[in-house]
This record gives structure tokens, sequence and C-alpha cells, in this order.
């Protein structure tokens, strides 16, 4: 007999899509090591690998030495015999969610609440020694015994799901830039002001005289001074070189290549680092409810209502209250609240529990993706012009920031498409968006430089040298950066810059409407074998495809017809794009034949299911619900 | 047991040589020839030796202290103080106290480069000593340079009237304080980064 | 009699809920739909004379504590019609309100203020509450009349 449809509230199951924060992760090492890693690759005015290298290695570095500045700091040390029993439930409870290893659990004299901390290979459980004796107390007694795991149990998921090590990676990258280039602007600045103050005395310095005025040295002494010092003819080659160094330009380059560095770093660890604190807090508790099967204990202990109390009143959603219409005075005390909350490290209880209760809302929405995207567009574009990476981005304008953007809306498709709701009017607000801050960003410059234009010419002349040569020629003089005719520099640039925005504009709709429709059909494979692990990677292998596509031949394509026709034949890059081409071609061929083997089709009794796949959707044939695993199992 | 009683008896000789060694500078006439040559440059020998190993050990002993910022301040504070005195800098008209501060400085320059090393072995933080110690340079020179003029031609000068005070007065001390940072900081970068490693592998 | 011996009569619970609904509704709009769950708990808690204490301690990177302003405005909205109840020498909110009606001039008994909801505000720790005090006060009036004065 087959059981009758169920309707019921199907809550997703976060874990098995992409990560948000490990999208947020992404998000700031691509900033930040992908705008240097990229000044390595392409043309660069200076070496920069060992820069890159460097940003990557150091922050590592630093994360593997935390745990033991963590014991020093909070005077840590390893919980003795007492703490016995609850180093066992931790144990336990590690083992039941799965973890690959037990954290060990550390003590601390100092006021301390139970967080979490660690590297790849060794994972730490801190709290004062009072509060875990109290801890342990409380997994002993079966009424609070749930809530008590609770908590542990939401310490431990920030091991399941990574966010231990992205958080701690993170923090470094961000200390380490900023640090680095700090030191970077202090060191080279000084070093550069020290040239422009010491080159005119140094530059005239003549050995011979010097020594000459030094009547009573000996001969011998005299001469072996002589051959330390370099030689007339080793001067006046320094002197050749020198002239042609320009030195407040070489500050120009300085204070150019780290700043922008410094500002963004402050900027993504102002308001990216708090929504990242934010992000891994909900994957915990979410995991907490997972795990437990129910919600109450979770809400006991973040609430502190006595768990008997809550299991006694069934969960109910309140009855819309009628609210008056806002005041000015109101809508801007919301957006300030809204405001400070951004910068918030830790989530109010009110949205936690709004996400324990419908898990989806734990994924940005439309505005908070635009907002990520279009930020993320605003920061590449700012340290792209940065003279590290001008050359590389002067010459492909549209690769870097296109993609990455590519990546993160589309990864952020996932969730509203496998709740089975239409994505393209907030895919198109996305874009718009992101496409708008980059064009005021865009308009703000042009129209600045009109401005300049038409009233003071010498200095948009002086500046548009100074930058040219900050990047390209940075430490000397060229007749090359000599700007003949201004308006018709400026007009140009307007264009081509403008033109970018709009190819950009279409290029990512078109990319995203494919990626959203790949991802759509793709949901619908119900009988892909091992459906639930390989589903997703075959989704971020959809996204790299069109990512590939685009990179190698469609922007190469369009970039190389919009600023140098000329090369629109040249061999290599009709190979890479070819190449591309092939590789698109394939990559659809294989989705294409798979689509039609899996797609549409129940798993358990193989009759047809037409329509686009939905959390909570199931076969009419025998009510077997579809991509279970997409589903969190637990009750409110 | 033993070899606590060891260090213990250890401190205490160097405490008392240490002393000895201050009571002599003070009690002997600096400008005594002790009849012979090989008796001063014996005594001379005696004074460096014994007060170099002294500082050291106890150093080593008391590195509690100084493995700490203070404690590694305390050195570089000495050695820059000696180096006013022996280079006329801070005028010391007695002999004795002319030989003690000649001594300090012999001292200093040692227990710098053990201080920093004690502070980097207990502290990972090499990469912080390199990069700010060469900041800290850049920008001396640079506002030395800017008001006190061409430093090439006063560092000549200084070369060639050794007897007046120089105005790089904090040349020589900062040139021996970077030349035991760099050295040092790069090892224990480098060894702190091995143990990094391993203790995660372990 | 106990201040919180009138929560036994369920219209008298009823009322303490709807009164705190309002008065969230007003003061923390985003409380109103997770807080449903809480409010009979809370009134269960506040009947034994327990509280929630909000340990701000627990900051960032632990769990975290939830300063929800329901835990605060269900306390004073039971302390508020207690008193209330006990001044005008009733035992049901029904039986109040008829008085109410009755006698106009009771209405002056009708006024929270600040120092009222002080009180609990301290108990509680609550630092969210702390800072909407006199929100709290305006709104609670605001419930508590428009409550009574309604059929």
């Amino acid at each position: 007999m087959k059981a009758p449809p169920q309707k019921t509230e199907a809550k997703l199951n976060i874990f098995a899509l992409p990560s948000q924060t490990t999208l947020l992760f992404g998000l700031i090492v691509t900033v930040l090591l992908g705008t240097v890693f990229v000044g390595s690759i392409g043309p660069s005015p200076i070496c920069t690998w060992p820069l890159a290298l460097g940003l990557l290695f150091l922050p590592l570095r630093t994360f593997l030495a935390r745990p033991e500045r963590d014991f020093a700091r909070h005077n840590l040390s390893p919980a003795g015999d007492d703490l016995a029993d609850l180093q066992q439930a931790i144990e336990t409870n590690a083992k039941a969610i799965g973890l690959r290893r037990t954290p060990r659990l550390v003590v601390s004299p100092s006021k301390r609440p139970l967080y979490t901390f660690g590297t790849r290979r060794h994972w730490y459980i801190a709290v004062n020694h009072e509060a875990a004796l109290r801890l342990q107390e409380s997994l002993e007694d079966p009424d609070v015994a749930p809530v008590a795991q609770a908590r542990l149990i939401h310490e431990l998921y920030h091991f399941k799901t990574g966010d231990y090590w992205q958080m701690g990676y993170t923090r470094e990258l961000l200390r380490t830039v900023f640090l680095f280039m700090a030191w970077a602007a202090t060191f080279f600045c000084g070093f550069g002001f020290l040239l422009i103050v010491a080159a005119p005395d140094f530059l005239q310095l003549d050995p011979t005289k010097l020594l000459e005025q030094a009547g009573n040295l000996t001969p011998e002494v005299r001469q072996m001074l002589l051959q330390i010092m370099p030689s007339p003819g080793e001067m006046e080659a320094v002197r050749q070189k020198a002239a042609v160094i320009n030195l407040p330009l070489v500050l120009n380059f300085i204070v150019g290549a780290t700043l922008p560095y410094v500002i963004m770093g402050g900027i993504l660890w102002g308001l990216y680092w708090p929504k990242l604190w934010r992000m891994r807090e909900f994957y915990a508790d979410a995991g907490v409810v997972q795990a437990q099967g129910k919600a109450t204990p979770y809400l006991s202990a973040l609430t502190q209502i006595p768990l008997p109390l809550l299991k006694k009143y069934p969960y109910e959603r309140s009855l819309a209250i009628c609210q008056q219409g806002k005041g000015f005075l109101d809508i801007v005390r919301e957006w300030w609240r809204r405001i400070k909350a951004l910068l918030k490290r830790h989530p109010d209880a009110a949205t936690r529990i709004t996400c324990v209760k419908d898990p989806s809302q734990v994924i940005d929405n439309w505005v908070d993706a635009a907002i990520l995207a279009g930020s993320l567009t605003l920061l590449l574009d700012i340290l792209l012009v940065s003279p590290l990476t001008i050359l590389y981005a002067g010459s492909w304008p549209m690769h870097f920031s296109t993609l990455a953007i590519l990546v993160v809306v589309s990864l952020n498709l996932i969730s509203p498409l496998a709740q089975g709701k239409s994505v393209w009017s907030d895919m198109l607000k996305i874009i718009v968006v992101v496409v708008a801050l980059r064009l005021a960003w865009l308009l703000l410059t042009i129209g600045l430089m009109i401005l300049l234009l038409v009233f003071a010419p010498d200095i948009l002349s002086e500046t548009l040298v100074a930058f040219v040569a900050s990047s390209a020629h940075f430490a000397g003089y060229s007749d090359e950066l000599i700007f003949d005719n201004l308006s018709a520099f400026v007009v140009k640039a307007s264009i081509l810059n403008l033109a970018q925005v709009l190819i950009i504009f279409f290029i990512l709709m078109v990319a995203l409407v494919l990626v959203a429709f790949l991802l759509r059909c793709l949901l619908t494979w119900y009988r892909f074998p091992q459906v639930n692990q390989r589903l997703m990677k075959v989704a971020y292998l959809v996204i790299g495809w069109v990512a590939l596509l685009l990179g190698l031949t469609i922007l190469p394509l369009i970039t190389t017809a919009l600023l140098r026709l000329t090369d629109l034949l040249n061999l290599p890059g009709i190979i890479v794009g070819a190449l591309g081409l092939i590789i698109a071609a394939t990559g659809l061929g294989l989705f294409i034949y798979a689509h039609r083997k899996y797609a549409r089709r129940c798993p358990r009794c193989g009759t047809a299911v037409p329509g686009w796949y939905h959390v909570g959707k199931r076969c009419k044939a025998c009510n077997a619900l579809l991509h279970p695993w997409l589903i969190a199992e637990y009750e409110l | 047991m033993r070899k606590a009683t060891l260090t213990l008896w250890l401190t205490r000789l160097a405490w008392g040589l240490l002393i000895f060694d201050v009571l002599l500078i003070f009690v002997v006439p600096a400008d005594t020839h002790f009849g012979s040559l090989l008796l001063m440059i014996a005594y001379a020998a005696w004074l460096i030796l014994t007060l170099v190993i002294t500082s050291v050990w106890l150093m080593i002993r008391y590195r509690a202290f100084f493995r700490t910022w203070p404690g590694w301040a305390v050195p570089l504070i000495t050695l820059i103080l000696s180096s006013l005195v022996i280079q006329g800098i801070l005028p010391v008209s007695h002999p004795n106290f002319s030989l003690f501060f000649s001594m300090l400085f012999v001292v200093s320059v040692c227990s710098a480069g053990v201080a920093t090393a004690i502070l980097l072995w207990y502290r990972d933080v090499g990469l912080g000593l390199i990069a700010w110690g060469l900041v800290i340079l850049v920008w001396m020179l640079l506002f030395s340079w800017r008001f006190q003029g061409n430093l090439i031609e006063l560092f000549f000068s200084s070369l060639i009237h050794p007897d007046k005070p120089s105005p790089l007065w904090w040349w020589n001390s900062l040139v021996c304080v970077c030349g035991w940072i760099i050295p040092l900081s790069v090892i224990s970068f480098l060894g702190h980064t091995l143990r990094l490693i391993l203790r995660e592998w372990q | 009699m106990k201040t919180t011996q009138f929560l036994s009569v369920p219209e008298n619970r009823a009322a303490v809920r709807a009164i705190s609904q309002q008065v969230l509704a007003e003061v923390e709009p985003d409380e109103v739909e997770v807080s449903a769950s809480f409010i009979e708990p809370l009134i269960d808690m506040t009947a034994r004379g327990e509280i929630v204490t909000v340990d701000t301690s627990d900051e960032a990177g632990g769990f975290g504590a939830a300063d929800l302003m329901v835990t605060v405005v269900v306390p004073v909205v039971v302390a508020v019609l207690g008193n209330l109840l006990t001044k005008l020498g009733e035992v049901e909110i029904e039986e109040l309100k008829k008085k109410l009606k009755r006698e106009k001039e009771a209405k002056v008994f009708i006024k929270v203020t600040v120092e009222d909801i002080e009180v609990v505000v301290k108990r509680t720790k609550s630092p969210g509450a702390k800072r909407k005090i006199k929100a709290l006060a305006g709104a609670l009036n605001g419930a508590l009349l428009e409550y009574l004065a309604s059929k």
C-alpha cells in the first residue's frame, strides 16, 4: 500500500550545500592573495612572487604557532583527572558526529567561555576550570544533560565544519597583510626619503678628496681606504644610473603598492571578518540540532530557559501582529541597527533561533549576496589598479573580477535552486547591483578626469604621468609618458572602460543563466550513483567548467577585440581559445549524457518524475523522498 | 638534585666573581702598570674573560627575566650607556670609572647577543625583530642625514679624529644590536618554523 | 497573596501573553516570531520566582548567550499585572477590565514607570533591555491600556 503524500515543512540541510563560511573565507583569500598572485603571474614592475609566497606561508606559519600562544596568553593547561568524564563526553560526542579526531580539553583559570582552537592536526576545547566542572556535573544530570551536550556539540561542530582553520588562517592572513604592508610602507618610505636626502651628497662624493682632507693617515691606510671606496669611474656610472631615477616616483610607487592593501585589509577585517564569525555560529547551531534530532536542548542552552519547561509547550509560530507604519526616525534606527549588526562578531539570538527553525535563512538572500559580490568587485577593482597588478589588469582588465563574481554568485544560486525558488530575478538584481557599484566607481573616476581636463589639464597630465610611471616605469623618466592629446586620452579611456562594464554585465548574465539552468538540471539527477556525496562535486565542476570557458575563450576574445584588435589572430591566443572550446564542448557532451541517464527518474521505482526539484519533493508513484540528503531531520 | 646543587654553586661563584671583579676595577688604580706589560695584559684579560663568562652564565640562570621584553632591553640600554661613555659623549673623568664603563661596554656587547638569543629561543619573534630593526635603522639614518648632515663625511671625520666625540655616537650601538639581531633572528625563524612543522606532524 | 498567584487562571496567562507580544512587537519586532514559543515557559518560570539571567561573558568565540527581550518583557508584564490586580483587589483580568470600565479613575493605577522595569532588568542583567528601558515603559503602558480597554 502506498503511503499518502505527506505535506511536510522540509528543512534544508545546509551542510549538503556550499558552506557560506567557506565562501567568505574564499572571498577574503581571493581578494588578498589572489591579487598578489595575479601580480606574480602577470607582468609586474617588481618581482612579486616572493611577496605572494610570503603572504601565503607566513599566515600559515603563524596559524601553526597560534595554539602555543593561546596556551601562554590564557594560562591554559591540559584538563586533569577531575575532568576525565567531560573529556570522555567530548570523545563520545566527537565520534557520534563523525569527527576524525578528538579535541583535547584544556582548562584556564581565567573567566573564558567554552571555545575551540587548534591547527589542522591538534584540536583543543578550552574552558574555565569551574565552568568545566559545572558542565561535567550537568552532563550527569538527566534533566539537563541534553542542554550541556548541546553546548559541547556546538563546539565540536566548529571542527566538523572546518571553520576553526578557516577562521585561524583568515585571522593570520589579515594580520600578516596589514602588518607586512604597513611595514613595507614604513621601511620603503624611510628608504626612499633617505635616498632623496642622501642622494645629492652621495653623488657628489669624491673619495680622493675626502682622503686628502685626512692629513694624519699613513700612506698604507690611505691606499687601503682608496681600495675599499668606489673608484671615480664607478662613481660616474652610479651618477649616470641615478640621473634617470625619479625618487618622488619611487615613493609614489611604494605608497601606491602598499596603501591599498592596508585599506582593503582593514575593510575586510572590519566587515567580512565579523561576518565570518557570525556565519560559523549558524553552522555550529545547525550541527547541534541535527545531531540531537531536536531543537529544544539547543534552545534551552541558548535562552537559559529550563529544558522541561520548553518541552512542556510545543513549538508555535506567533500570530501576525499588526504593526503601525514606521516613521522616518524608526527607519533610521532600523538601518543603524543593521549597520551595527554588520560589525558584531556574534549573531543575535533571534537570528540564531530563526536559522535553527528555518536553516535556509543561513544562506544569504539576494541583498546580502549582491553586497558580497558588489564589494568583492570594488575591492578587486581598487586592488588591481595598484602598481603591483596594474600591468596585468591593463592587459586583462575583465578576467579576475568577472570570474570571481561568477563563482561567488553561482555558489549562492545552489541553495535557492535546491529550494525550488526562481532565481532569475534575484540573479538579475545581484548583477545589476554589482555592475552599478562598478559603474559608480568608474563614473567617479571618469568624472574626476573630465573635471580636471576642463579646469586643470596640467594637474591631470601630471597625475596621469605619475600614475603610469609608478607602475610601468616606476623608477625612471620616459618619453612615452607624455600625454600629447589629453582629451583624446580621456575620451578613449572613458569609452573603453564604460564598454567593459556593459560587456561584463552581459557576459555575467549569460554565464549565470547558463549556470543556473545547468544546476537546476543537475538537481534532477535523482538516480545519480552516490548522489549525496557526488552531486555537489558535479555542481562545482559545472561552475568551474563555465568559468573555464569564460576565462580561456570568451573573455580573451572580447578583451583582445576591444583593446588590441591587431592581436586577434595571434596563434597562442587562438590555441588557448580553441582549447577552451574543446573542453567546454566535451564537458557539455558529458553533462547531456549524464542528464539523459540519471535525470527525472525516481531512484526507487524508476518512474518519471516531471518538473524541477525542490526540497521535500517526492515521487508521485512510490512517495519516495527525492534527495533526502538535502533535508535536515529534527524536531522543533 | 646534583644538577640543582651544581647550578646553585655555579651561580654563587658567578655572583662572587662579578662582585670581586667590580671591586678590583674600583680598588686597583686604573693607571697602574703592575710592573710589567704581561701582568697588565693578564689583568685586563682576567677582567674581560671573567666578566663575560659570569654575565653570560647569570643571564642564562635568570633567563626567565631575559626572555621578557624589559629583560631584553636591559643589556641594550647598558650597551648604549657604556657606548656613550667610551665615545666621550657622557664625560667620565675618573680613570676607574672609565675602566668600569669600558668593561661594561665589552660585557654589554656580549650580553646583547645572549639576551637576543634567549629572547629568540623562547619567543618566535625573529621576523618582527629583523623587520622593525631595519625600520629603526633606516629612519635613524634618514633623520641623522637630515639633521646632522652628510653621514659619510661625518663617519670619515670620526675615523680620522678618534679623539673627538663623534656625532655618530648611536651608530656603533645600532650596528652592534643589528649585528646580533639579523643572524640570530634568521636562525630563530628557521628553527621555530622547523619546530612548528615537526610539532604539527607529531 | 503572592503577586504571581493570578497566573493560575488561564485567562490571566492569556492576557500576559497578549500584552507581552504587543510590547515585543513595538520594542523588538524581529523577536516576535522567535519568542512565541518562550512566552509560556517564561510565565511558568516567573510564577516559580525564577528569572533568566543573561551571561554576557560568553561572547564571540563561545556558545553565546541569548539576550532576548522576551526574557525581560514577560516578568515585567507579570509583575505589573500582578501588582495591578492586588491593588484593585481583583483575581481575574476580565473582572479587572470590568472594574476599570466602571471606575474610570482606577485607570491611574495603570502606570508603569522606568523604575518598575529597572528592577527586573537588574535581575536579568540584559544589556539589550537596559538600553531600551524607556521604550519598554512606553510600550508597556500603551499595551496595558489597549488590552484593558478592549472588550
